[in-house]
């Protein structure tokens, strides 16, 4: 038998004393299992279907979309990397007949007429006659504004129309001074003398269809099975250029599904992405930054006995992330884009469970990446 | 099923195999009474903490989460009902306005295995352990007495793993300075409980 000097000696002498008392004999329980079993309801038998069954197959599906999806997107960037800007160009290029007013002026209407069939004067009218003296009254010039418009003239009145002088020239159009945009608001900064005018950069609605892949316990709340994929749909709004930068927000819903993992069933991953930022750069490449803020609810289907499986750990729930997102969109001449994003987010998870065992709010990382295509939808302003 | 391990035998019984529960059931319906026992001082309420912890398990064995050990997870179920039921009786007593030192008395008896290696010392630990504060005591007992890991013992009373070394030093301290002050005698009193 040890005595007290002993338990005294080190740390681990007295350890080994503690763990002598574990077995009291007061700890005998008063129950006994078949008691406690009478209790509670039977577990759910194993499952007939396996993981592997439909929902297997299914995720299968997923990550082929995924595959398939990412490598058409990134297939199109690669066509499209390096080209020259002005193998993109916007919508609705204007042809400048008029290097005066500078490089990318918008054409004024006395810019522009010279290319059309000079429109005849209008014959005079006459409106009184008298002995030696005709008054004659000679429409002005047409202008953009009063062409086809006033009353008609009756055919009886009409005389033979002397012949048409020649135009006066037109006046010279007011020049902005070169290099700015002034009096100009839909030029395009930057081009040449001469050259192709860029067309005002419009906003404009397009509609995102991608898939991607979500990486962290904050996708899911489920520390063991780390990874889900998805697909994802969504509107975006692109907003007026000014000058490199293009305010920018998206709105859409993502549908993941969580593969199944160790005999435990898959699950689904239900949620919205709202996103708000600015694309920066020009030509058919642009870099996105932005904060994004998402609303998913993990496993809504619950213990569907028809899910198959072992139910996973996790009760799932809600859970709200928010965080930073890079995007990258390359766009091709017909205004269809490779657009892909990455968000790192913070997950938060309100989950509290009155059962004591454990569970509660917890704050996870969490990473997703989408990729897909742009379509624009039009609507520009 | 004897050499399964916790989590075999809890995953064996979500799958419906009542076997395995039963298994669990002999390796920690004693040691969490005997953890409730040690924290609780009554009989009774220690009983009904570990039936009650085992009903939980078998009712919902999907809420183990994979997040840690099984032993981890049904001491924390033990560990929280003990909690309620102290606060419940603290209510009860305050309600009828007799309060009772929950931590004056009630040395749990040692057990044979004590007896032997460590005779009359055996009692004198088992007081050393009940005069512990009960932050420290929960931490001694789980830490040592029951085996967990740090990291096991953190999660289950809430701390993180330096906060339960340092517990655990002053556990050890006051458990020598409790041997060397008190007398053999009294470490074999009797025990009682505490309504």
């Amino acid at each position: 038998m040890r005595e007290i000097d002993d338990l005294l000696a080190d740390d681990e002498a007295l350890d080994a004393a503690l763990r002598s008392l574990e077995a009291s004999p007061a700890a005998v329980p008063g129950f006994t299992a078949d008691q406690v079993l009478t209790r509670v309801p039977a577990p759910a038998p194993p499952a007939a279907a396996a993981p592997a069954g439909p929902m297997g197959a299914l995720a299968t599906r997923a990550v082929a979309w995924i595959a398939t999806g990412a490598a058409a997107g990134l297939a199109a960037g690669w066509a499209m990397w390096g080209r020259p800007a002005a193998d993109f160009p916007e919508p609705a290029p204007v042809a400048v007949a008029d290097r005066g007013p500078g490089p990318d002026a918008l054409p004024t209407p006395a810019a522009v007429e010279p290319a059309l069939p000079a429109p005849s004067p209008p014959p005079p009218v006459p409106v009184a006659e008298s002995a030696g003296l005709s008054i004659e009254v000679r429409p002005s010039e047409p202008t953009g504004s009063e062409v086809g418009s006033g009353d008609p003239v009756p055919p009886a009145t009409r005389t033979p129309a002397p012949p048409a002088p020649p135009a006066p020239p037109a006046p010279p159009a007011a020049v902005p001074p070169r290099g700015t945009t002034e009096g100009d608001p839909l030029r395009a900064p930057g081009g040449g003398h001469g050259k192709v005018a860029a067309a005002p950069r419009a906003g404009f609605w397009a509609l995102r269809a991608g898939a991607g892949v979500s990486l962290g316990p904050g996708s899911h709340a489920a520390p063991d099975l780390p990874v889900g994929a998805g697909l994802h749909l969504g509107v975006a709004r692109i907003g007026p250029t000014s000058g490199r930068v293009r305010p920018q927000a998206s709105l859409g819903l993502d549908v993941g599904l969580i593969p199944p993992a160790e005999g435990r069933r898959p699950r689904l991953d239900l949620g919205g992405t709202l996103a708000l930022g600015v694309g920066l750069g020009r030509g058919p490449a642009r870099f996105d930054l932005g904060w994004s803020v998402s609303g998913r609810y993990l496993d809504p289907l619950g213990d569907t006995p028809a899910l198959g499986g072992e139910p996973p750990p996790d009760p799932g729930g809600p859970l709200i992330a928010t965080g930073p997102e890079v995007g990258l969109r390359i766009a091709a001449p017909s205004g269809v884009g490779f657009h892909a994003r990455l968000m790192a987010q913070a997950a938060f998870t309100p989950r509290i469970d009155p059962s004591s065992t454990g569970s509660g709010p917890r704050i996870s990382p969490l990473l997703a990446l989408t990729a897909g295509v742009e379509l624009p939808l039009g609507g520009g302003s | 099923m004897a050499e399964a391990t916790d989590e075999e035998l809890l995953g064996a019984y979500a799958r419906g195999d009542r076997e395995a529960f039963r298994t669990l059931f002999e390796r920690y319906a004693p040691r969490l009474k005997a953890y409730a026992l040690r924290l609780l001082r009554n009989r009774g309420l220690a009983d009904d903490v570990a039936s009650e912890a085992m009903v939980r398990v078998a009712s919902h064995p999907e809420r183990w989460e994979g997040r840690g050990s099984v032993r981890a997870y049904l001491f924390t179920v033990a560990h929280r009902l003990c909690i309620d039921s102290l606060r419940e009786r603290r209510r009860d007593q305050l309600a009828r306005d007799r309060v009772v030192d929950i931590t004056a008395s009630l040395n749990v008896p040692p057990s044979p295995e004590a007896e032997a290696m460590l005779g009359q010392v055996a009692g004198r630990l088992e007081a050393a352990v009940a005069a512990l504060p009960a932050p420290h005591r929960e931490v001694l007992l789980l830490r040592v007495v029951h085996g967990l890991s740090g990291e096991e013992t953190a999660a289950v009373v809430g701390l993180d793993e330096s906060q339960v070394r340092s517990q655990l030093s002053y556990a050890r301290k006051q458990i020598r300075e409790s041997l060397t002050r008190v007398p053999a005698s009294e470490g074999r009193r009797a025990w009682g409980e505490v309504e």
